[in-house]
């Protein structure tokens, strides 16, 4: 991981942020912050002075651009492409300039308007129309022409169009209304009344409704003829309204479609922008440069090299090294790599926390003693198939990469075990064990999984040393109990039993006993032990007496977790037996029906609970294991993952 | 046994929460702060606000900052409740929500309308929140009020306010409020369908009231200091009351003088509020009333959502009197005064 400083002019600032959001290359930092601390160093020469006079007036850089609108018009446009369906393939092209991505969108965006108005203004008037022909069909006994009762000499016939809770109000109040209120037309939430009103009175009456949020909604003046004549004619004009509206919708999708490209086109350019913005809300800016912080991994570091030549040597770029950095209050992120067979379990070590940037990433020994712990717990052929299948089945049609993954491995691992054991869908009678039959051996199984947990224990020992020692901590590498004064000790009581065991000792007791209380002591004045290595004054950071009590009770902690640890992958071996067990009682529930379908379907659900109930146990107590056990030996998961600016194009 | 599982976390919380309250001891001892800073010092120091205020310089705080630190610190705690409750009750909150939602939109639109900038506009925005059913910043991009109200297209309020937005005046801009107001009552009525009969009742009870506050309000308001047609004052009232029926709501909008209006709310528990014929008291005497029924239900620790919604009703009051406390030292009011303007009789 790199520290990059970039200064450069103004005029290149839009493109530079531009293009590094593309390649995603850079997580930003915060660049004033940068620049107070002493890692942001120009050197004085000629090249700079400019650069160099500008800092006395830095200032964090503000955006000036507001796209709001612009944003929610283009989810206008996506929706209604989504409403008619349609779709194409990824597009990759952008706009750079901000101004041309707008105009393009505007062009766009009016069009499209243009044609919408006009489908919503038919709308309105095909309601119009329907609530009309309504009101005629509450008129259709009426033997009067229309224009006879429209154009009364004292009276005004009006349509209002009010919602419900205000009718309501209308109704308890009519005595005071100067009007006479015939409603014609109620729907869920408003109603269509009449009035005829004295014309003498029509300014107060109409006041009143106005306060009653009425909507006008016709005069039907220009119409001629009896309400059932012109009832139909309205019908008619609905139908036309119709006709047009459908043609619109036409030519609008025919626009959509034409105009996909430049859509799209306009949308990655807008997430372009917004992402560009994004890393430029952490750079410093003056009136003429800019200057931005970031990291970027190593490996990203020569296409940068590559994306600057195209400024010719305009921006200036400073460069360090992770471990360079003298401020202390920003931590390197870490970029995790590993390769597509273990990538899956990665998430299983950041459900745990990312690793430091100096802290051994441990996906991979996870992958390994996961899976063959999970294989060893659940060794079956044909069970291991289903798991592997149901992996496959995850990764490739539900879209669940880590997790299908995951159980790919632990399938194939299931499978091989299942071989070695000898089972089949639980059953131990169609293939010969290659290796041993865990219901028949049962103390070399529990003994074989204690023997296997001490292997990797040890590993976890020696990756926790390594790790401590990387960061310098020589309190807990050297002596701390997961350092090498516990893995001395560790090791020490497993070649005492080993050689209890075989009956050869090696040393007599009594130096075994100085070397087991050497350790003890190592780990309980591991604090003074290492102010001393360091050359610090103070030997106790918080009190001799305190300091005491607390490494004591760690020393107890340290022989009963040492012992606990290590019978704790007894379980391993132990649910390898219930593996068996469990197969064992189906087989017994199907034999004792005597009947051919009934012990077929009691097999088959016997294999389907194991599968399910007893794959989640063994998968989660693997986990345990894992996280318990192995992971604070060596593990801590302080780190922060590198989240780089990138655009997703769409 | 349901309505113990759905409330009794939330119930607790509350109890918590109340007993953060300003005591009266505490408001005494504001009111008697000699001036501005030290009645923000004290509120700094010595009551529940102090987390709040922590990180505050008092020196430099002005007083609109201020208003605007305990507006916001109620819409988040506000915010923050929706975790407790799940399905219909978690839709009740946020239609009760929408109440300090509409407060902005009716900034917004104001705004816009007297041509502020979108800055200014949004210093004094307080509901912005995860609850909001509209995007702030789109409708703040909008250069005039027919524009925002064509922006809140597909939000509950585009139908009640797009015949509105023909008319955009001053009484217009009046209408467009009332009509907001109404969506809001609106609002919680069609979702009080779905709640069971008990907690129904509690909400008719508790909006039925806020709604014929505001009626008799109204109502008073219109006859005394705006002359506004009877019609015209019974069409902008909240039907649907708690106390109030729709007849004698018409009949206050018909009355001639205060004696008649005081006559026919005399057998109501809103006698009290309108005892004087002095804005001032009467404002006084309805938070007074609010309060005392709010408490009241507090006191009856139901297991139901009436904790839940008196318990902001009488935080907002709460923020109401700070608010007007600090005013009245800032422009140092009289104790003597100042005591009129708060939930308070001392």
């Amino acid at each position: 991981m790199h520290m990059i400083n970039l200064v450069g002019v103004m005029s290149d600032f839009d493109e530079l942020t531009k293009m590094l959001a593309i390649g995603g290359y850079m997580q930003p930092v915060n660049a004033l912050q940068e620049i107070n601390s002493s890692d942001f160093v120009l050197k004085t020469s000629n090249d700079n002075i400019e650069a160099l006079m500008d800092v006395n007036y830095i200032r964090p850089y503000v955006s000036d651009k507001d796209y709001n609108i612009s944003l929610k018009h283009i989810t206008i446009l996506e929706e209604a492409q989504n409403l008619i369906g349609i779709k194409g393939e990824y597009i990759k092209e952008t706009i750079f300039d901000f101004d041309t991505s707008q105009k393009e969108l505007s062009k766009v965006y009016d069009e499209y308007m243009v044609m919408n108005k006009k489908i919503e203004e038919l709308q309105e008037k095909e309601e119009y129309l329907k609530n009309t022909y309504e009101a005629l069909g509450f008129l259709k006994n009426v033997t009067v022409p229309m224009e006879e009762f429209t154009a009364t000499e004292n009276f005004r016939v009006d349509l209002y169009k009010v919602p419900q809770q205000n009718m309501v109000k209308l109704k308890a109040n009519y005595e005071n209304i100067p009007s006479i209120i015939k409603s014609v037309y109620t729907q869920d939430d408003f109603v269509i009344f009449l009035s005829f009103t004295p014309l003498l009175l029509l300014t107060e009456t109409e006041r009143i409704f106005k306060s009653a949020n009425c909507e006008k909604i016709l005069v039907p003046d220009h119409y001629i003829g009896l309400p059932k004549d012109v009832a139909v004619i309205i019908r008619s004009e609905i139908n036309e309204i119709q006709k047009s509206m459908i043609k619109i919708q036409v030519e609008l999708n025919v626009f959509l479609r034409a105009n996909y490209r430049s859509i799209k086109n306009i949308t990655n350019s807008y997430e372009l922008e917004q992402k560009s913005e994004e890393i430029k809300k952490s750079a410093a800016c003056t009136n003429e440069f800019f200057y931005l912080s970031g990291w970027i991994p190593r490996s990203f570091m020569e296409s940068l090299d590559t994306l600057l030549l195209s400024f010719d040597e305009r921006i200036l770029i400073i460069r360090k090294k992770a471990n360079e950095i003298t401020n202390k209050a920003i931590t390197p992120p870490t970029m995790i790599l590993n390769n597509r067979l273990f990538k899956p379990f990665e998430s299983m070590v950041l459900m745990y926390g990312v690793p430091s940037y100096d802290e051994i990433d441990p996906t991979i020994f996870l992958a390994i003693t996961y899976t063959i712990m999970f294989g060893a717990m659940f060794g079956d052929a044909g069970q291991g198939l289903v798991i592997l299948l149901a992996g496959f089945l995850l990764k490739n049609k539900a879209r669940r990469v880590n997790l299908g993954g995951v159980l790919e491995t632990l399938g194939i691992s299931s499978i091989v075990f299942g071989f070695l054991y000898g089972s089949v869908f639980g059953s131990e009678t169609v293939i010969n064990a290659l290796l041993i039959r865990p219901m028949e051996n049962i103390n070399d199984v529990l003994i074989g999984a204690i023997i296997f947990g001490c292997g990797f224990l040890i590993v976890g020992f020696i990756l926790g040393i390594t790790n401590s020692l990387r960061r310098k901590d020589i309190e807990r590498g050297l002596f701390g109990k997961e350092g090498l004064a516990g893995f001395m000790f560790y090791i020490g009581v497993i070649i005492l039993i080993v050689s209890i065991i075989y009956k050869k000792p090696l040393l007599p007791i009594a130096i075994w006993i100085i070397y087991f209380i050497f350790c003890l002591l190592l780990i309980l004045l591991k604090q003074p032990l290492a102010n001393i290595i360091k050359g610090n004054k103070i030997l106790f950071e918080e009190g001799a007496k305190d300091y005491f009590i607390e490494s004591g009770f760690e020393v107890v902690e340290t022989l009963l977790s040492m012992f606990s640890n290590t019978l704790s992958f007894i379980r391993v071996g132990a649910f390898a037996l219930n593996h068996v067990g469990l197969f064992v009682a189906f087989a017994s529930m199907a034999s004792m029906t005597k009947n051919g379908t009934a012990s077929v379907l009691i097999l088959i659900l016997g294999n389907i609970v194991i599968i399910a109930l007893e794959g989640l146990i063994v998968f989660i107590q693997g986990l345990r294991l894992q996280y318990y056990e192995l992971f604070s030996k060596y593990y801590e998961g302080a780190g922060a993952s590198f989240e780089p600016v990138k655009v997703k194009f769409k | 046994m349901g309505s113990i599982v759905e409330f009794s976390a939330i119930n607790s919380k509350i109890k918590a929460l109340i007993g953060k309250m300003l005591s009266q001891d505490q408001y005494i001892k504001l009111l008697n702060c000699k001036d501005y800073v030290s009645t923000v010092k004290a509120l700094k120091e010595e009551t529940s606000y102090s987390e709040l205020l922590k990180d505050c310089n008092l020196d430099k705080m002005h007083r609109s900052d201020l208003e605007n630190i305990l507006h916001k610190h109620y819409i988040s705690t506000y915010s923050k409740f929706i975790k407790y409750f799940s399905g219909e009750y978690r839709k009740l909150i946020k239609i009760l929500f929408l109440r300090w939602e509409i407060e902005d939109l009716k900034m917004i639109i104001r705004g816009k309308y007297l041509n502020r900038s979108s800055e200014e506009i949004e210093s004094r925005l307080i509901a912005r929140s995860s609850l909001n059913t509209i995007n702030y910043d789109y409708l703040l991009a909008f250069k005039n009020v027919e524009e925002v109200i064509g922006g809140l297209k597909g939000s509950r309020y585009y139908t009640h306010l797009k015949n509105l937005a023909k008319d955009i005046s001053e009484k217009g801009l009046f209408r467009i409020e009332t009509e907001l107001d109404f969506v809001y009552f609106t609002s919680i009525r069609s979702e009080l369908k779905h709640l069971n009969t008990e907690n129904k009742e509690v909400v008719q009870n508790i909006i039925g009231m806020e709604a014929d506050l505001l009626n008799l309000g109204w109502i008073y308001r219109g006859k005394t200091f705006y002359k506004i047609l009877p019609e015209e004052l019974f069409n902008y009232t909240i039907y649907n009351g708690y106390k109030l029926s729709k007849q004698t709501i018409r009949k206050l909008c018909y009355v001639n003088d205060m004696a008649d209006f005081r006559d026919l709310i005399e057998n109501t528990p809103y006698a009290y509020i309108y005892e004087k014929d002095d804005s001032t008291i009467i404002e006084k005497h309805e938070r007074e009333f609010q309060k005392k029924y709010f408490k009241k239900i507090i006191r009856e620790n139901k297991t139901n959502i009436s904790l839940v919604m008196s318990y902001f009703m009488v935080y907002r009051i709460e923020v109401r009197d700070i608010i007007s406390i600090i005013e009245q030292k800032r422009y140092s009011i009289d104790i003597k005064e100042g005591i009129n303007y708060i939930s308070l009789t001392l």
